[in-house]
């Protein structure tokens, strides 16, 4: 199959690069299109079909160790960018350049095709499907009072090429299907998410259970009690323990915010104890359907990398720069949301290794205590996290009680992996969206039900 | 402010316009572009300059009584969007408005020259000035970040009607924040500006950095409730949200507010006083038109406690049988206007806030959160974990607290647990708030 971004533009990039031959330490320039289609609906309207588009690039110089990054909207703008951006370097850079070294890589890696089957998928077969889920939503007598349905698909084509002489062209498929739920009961007011598919768009067949049980979910909680606010046991689902994961753990093992800062470094060492025996957390972009990719934004071959062994922390996520830094291998973190955004380090699959323990084994001994299932958003800053789970029970002496509503879990994260006392057999895996720095990224969750032992949760006292 | 590429996309998009009215008879072009420029200091190092350059037209169609939509960030392909917007409209929702004609606009100061001419190399000598200063003042401090950014921008909007605006503005912001990560306790205090131009340097805020340290150099153990919590102008926004959101005619349209049917009912204390504005000079979310074209204004939305209007653009406003509030905003091209509200103002109220502060017994005043906007937000239920917060004790602030967190409805305690808000307001980004002192909050930490 023809590539078209490398066939088409790698010459052109490198002979306008050569300007800066023996002047940067080291110059990358990415360059992308995206072409996909958006359909939302709202409540029982298609309110909307269109069919973004996006382009452009952008090009980061080294000097002396600082950075110059600038972006351009089409190649005719790509030599001044590289002046600029040679200009700001030099600017920044005092010192010396340090890069992890890496291999040279000149590839294309195109998608499967199962992977972008929505490219063969006719606008009107979308809209036929999406017609029919709306309809389901709908159709049973509830309290809803507002639906909406957003899908959105995705090629992306993205270019790399760099002074080291690596020229990388992948091809990212990305879909997604959200339905969010909206019901309402004099001054209460409910919402559930769910997601219907982020594979491709075979997957988003065949979803009618899950719609169903949305709507029983987003009913029931109109008449739950609000969760009591205070210190309990909680056991979480696979799929809220993914974004736990994340937070509690996965922003702290990006190394660029350890990199330069003295005071983190002397308490991020390798080899410290965070968390219990029992728990392991690894970055693996080879590993999923949503947060995977094969190069990072720096043409550094993804890699597995473990981050929390039995407890102890063992790696972080690097990018190129950090990996040179903190003297560790460099494991293919870096990724930018667009051509036109800076690599950050980021993570790409968050994987928590199940255990042995079953659900039944977790609720035994609680008193009381919640089992939080679904997720609606998380957020770290610093050493402190919190996540909001969908819904919950309440665990009343090991056995499943009623619904509450409106929890939410927050923790330090020094504190709260030493809280897992049991790890499930089974894993899940969820799609998410990462923020960093205004960066959205697509972030993929992998994790089995954990049991905490005590952490807080916060809402109304009653 | 020169930008080849911007008045190149701003003729391709004329000439789709003309050929978009011919064939479909209403039609609306949005042409967009900018420059920005962020410079990083991370861990009292320059590490990184930046520029950004964006220009990007949206079409809007309607055709058949159907809205279509597209957009394109290349000044060409004139019939291929021509016909995404057909095939959209064929789908799309019906209109409920039509383009509007020119209209007169109010005037407001959205442009500074100094921004446009700002040199990079100046921004970068004063960065490394403050950070000099704060290694001086506060040396157990690690300067983490400071981030310096501005930019330059053009909107035109045109279409079938007639009706051709065309804006330019500036913006500024400056974020800081210094931390201090010991075993067991990380401190880290933030503040930041942003503005249409440079109104403050570093200077002033590392004065407020170094303000906040003295504040919380003690760590105090939380005693048991009942507090107050204190909300400082820098942090009424995260309650101003949920409101933002209450009064969105998108969501008032679905019946999925709190607020419908509710307009000029009393359903907040007497002494709220709120205003969407976006006819304040300089401020981040001004700007004489909305982007639809429609004239912008200042509009209250709650007076004396009570409700007075809801926030529409052209769409929900035609559905809901009302006029356009001016507040109708175009995040992507590539999708639809969405009611957003403007620079909010809150009025304060009778006495300072050092008076205030003299009768609070026993109170916490918060500085960040971690988890903001998350949860219930259509109930208005809000969960957030305090990043920092100082503890009142008897009219005076002692130290700051960990680890604690605040929960409540906003629709509840702006209605019956505002206990007091200062005289004085203050601006933070696009909001202008008071300090708001609330009851009714529960307040959990791990004791």
């Amino acid at each position: 199959m023809e590539s078209t971004l490398s066939q088409e533009f790698t010459d052109r990039i490198q002979n306008i690069m050569t300007l800066l031959k023996n002047k940067a330490d080291y110059w990358d320039v990415r360059f992308g299109k995206s072409e996909g289609t958006v359909i939302s609906y709202r409540s029982k309207i298609l309110e909307e079909i269109s069919f973004p588009k996006v382009f452009g690039g952008s090009v980061r110089v080294l000097k002396k160790g600082g950075w110059g990054f600038v972006t351009f909207r089409d190649l005719g703008e790509l030599k001044k960018a590289a002046q600029k951006a040679f200009k700001f370097a030099r600017l920044v850079g005092k010192g010396r350049s340090f890069l992890a070294p890496i291999k040279t890589v000149q590839k294309i890696v195109l998608a499967k095709d199962n992977q972008k089957d929505f490219l063969k998928v006719k606008t009107e077969e979308k809209v036929r499907l999406l017609d029919f889920y709306r309809d389901l939503i709908w159709q049973s007598k509830t309290a809803l009072a507002q639906s909406e349905i957003w899908y959105s698909d995705v090629l992306v084509n993205k270019l790399f090429v760099s002074s080291e002489g690596s020229v990388i062209e992948q091809e990212f498929p990305r879909l997604r299907c959200l339905v969010e739920l909206v019901a309402k009961k004099n001054d209460v007011i409910q919402e559930y998410y769910e997601n219907l598919s982020f594979k491709n768009f075979s997957d988003l067949k065949g979803k009618e259970l899950k719609i169903k049980k949305a709507i029983e979910i987003v009913n029931q909680l109109l008449s739950a009690p609000v969760a009591e606010a205070g210190e309990y046991p909680v056991v979480m689902d696979g799929k809220l323990a993914g974004t736990f994961a994340h937070e509690a753990f996965g922003h702290l093992s990006e190394a660029d915010t350890l990199e330069k800062d003295k005071q983190l470094r002397k308490i991020m060492k390798l080899g410290r104890h965070f968390g219990n025996q029992n728990i392991t957390i690894l970055d693996n972009p080879n590993q999923g359907n949503w947060g995977n990719y094969r190069y990072d934004d720096e043409g550094v071959r993804a890699k597995k990398a473990v981050i929390l062994k039995k407890g102890v922390l063992v790696g972080l996520l690097n990018n190129r720069q950090t990996a040179a830094s903190l003297k560790q291998k460099s494991n293919g973190h870096a990724r930018a949301e667009g051509a036109q955004n800076k690599p950050l380090v980021r993570m790409g699959t968050i994987v928590v290794e199940p255990g042995k323990d079953n659900l039944e084994k977790m609720f035994s001994g609680i008193k009381r205590g919640y089992y939080c299932l679904g997720w609606l958003a998380g957020n770290t800053v610093s050493e402190n996290f919190t996540f909001s789970p969908a819904y919950a029970y309440e665990i009343i002496n090991g056995k499943l009680g009623r619904m509450v509503r409106d929890l939410k879990i927050s923790g330090n994260i020094f504190d709260t992996l030493k809280l897992v006392e049991a790890v499930g057999s089974q894993s899940v895996e969820e799609p998410g969206t990462c923020v960093k720095f205004g960066q959205r990224v697509p972030a993929g969750t992998i994790a089995p039900s954990l049991r905490l032992g005590k952490i807080l949760v916060m809402g109304v006292k009653k | 402010m020169k930008d080849l590429i911007f008045e190149r996309m701003t003729n391709f998009g004329q000439n789709l316009l003309q050929k978009a009215k011919r064939i479909f008879g209403q039609a609306e072009v949005l042409v967009r572009g900018g420059t920005g420029i962020d410079i990083w200091f991370e861990n009292g190092e320059l590490t990184n300059i930046e520029e950004h350059q964006t220009a990007n037209l949206g079409l809007r169609i309607i055709y058949r009584g159907h809205l279509g939509i597209t957009g394109t960030l290349e000044p060409k392909g004139k019939d291929q969007l021509i016909e995404e917007a057909k095939i959209s409209s064929q789908y799309g929702d019906k209109a409920y408005f039509t383009f509007p004609p020119g209209q007169s606009v109010k005037k407001v100061k959205t442009c500074s020259e100094s921004v446009v001419k700002t040199s990079v190399e100046k921004i970068v000598a004063e960065g490394k000035k403050a950070i000099k200063h704060l290694h001086l003042k506060l040396p157990e401090f690690n300067p983490s970040l400071l981030l310096a950014s501005w930019g330059w921008g053009k909107v035109n909007i045109f279409n079938s009607n007639g009706a051709i605006l065309a804006n330019e503005g500036t913006g500024t912001e400056i974020s800081l924040e210094i931390s201090r990560k010991k075993e067991g306790d990380f401190w880290d205090v933030t503040t930041y500006w942003s503005s249409r131009r440079w109104e403050k340097n570093f200077v002033d805020l590392t004065a407020e950095i170094e303000k906040s340290v003295s504040l919380g150099k003690k760590i105090i153990k939380l005693p048991k409730d009942p507090f107050l919590v204190v909300f400082p102008p820098k942090t009424v926004g995260v309650l101003l949200d949920y409101l933002s959101v209450a009064i969105n005619g998108r969501k008032v349209n679905d019946r999925a507010s709190r607020l419908v049917g509710k307009l000029g009912q009393p359903l907040f204390d007497k002494r709220i006083n709120l205003i969407s504005s976006a006819l304040e000079d300089f401020r981040p979310a001004s700007s004489p038109f909305d982007d639809e074209g429609v004239p912008t204004s200042k509009l209250s939305i709650i007076k004396g406690g009570i409700l007075k209007n809801f926030i529409y653009d052209l769409q929900e406003a035609g559905k809901a049988g009302v006029k356009p509030t001016g507040s109708g905003s175009r995040g992507s091209i590539f999708t639809g206007a969405y009611p957003s509200t403007d620079n909010l103002i809150l009025s304060g109220g009778a006495e300072s806030w050092p008076s205030i502060l003299k009768t609070i017994k026993k109170g916490i005043l918060v500085d960040s959160f971690v988890g903001q906007g998350q949860g219930n937000v259509l109930n208005g239920d809000f969960s957030l974990r305090l990043h920092l917060g100082y503890l009142i004790d008897k009219g005076q602030i002692v130290g700051r607290v960990k680890g604690a967190g605040i929960a409540g409805n906003v629709f509840d305690i702006l209605k019956d647990s505002l206990t007091d808000l200062s005289h004085e307001t203050e601006w933070w980004g696009g909001i202008k708030a008071p300090y708001l002192v609330l009851a009714g909050i529960t307040i959990s930490a791990k004791r």
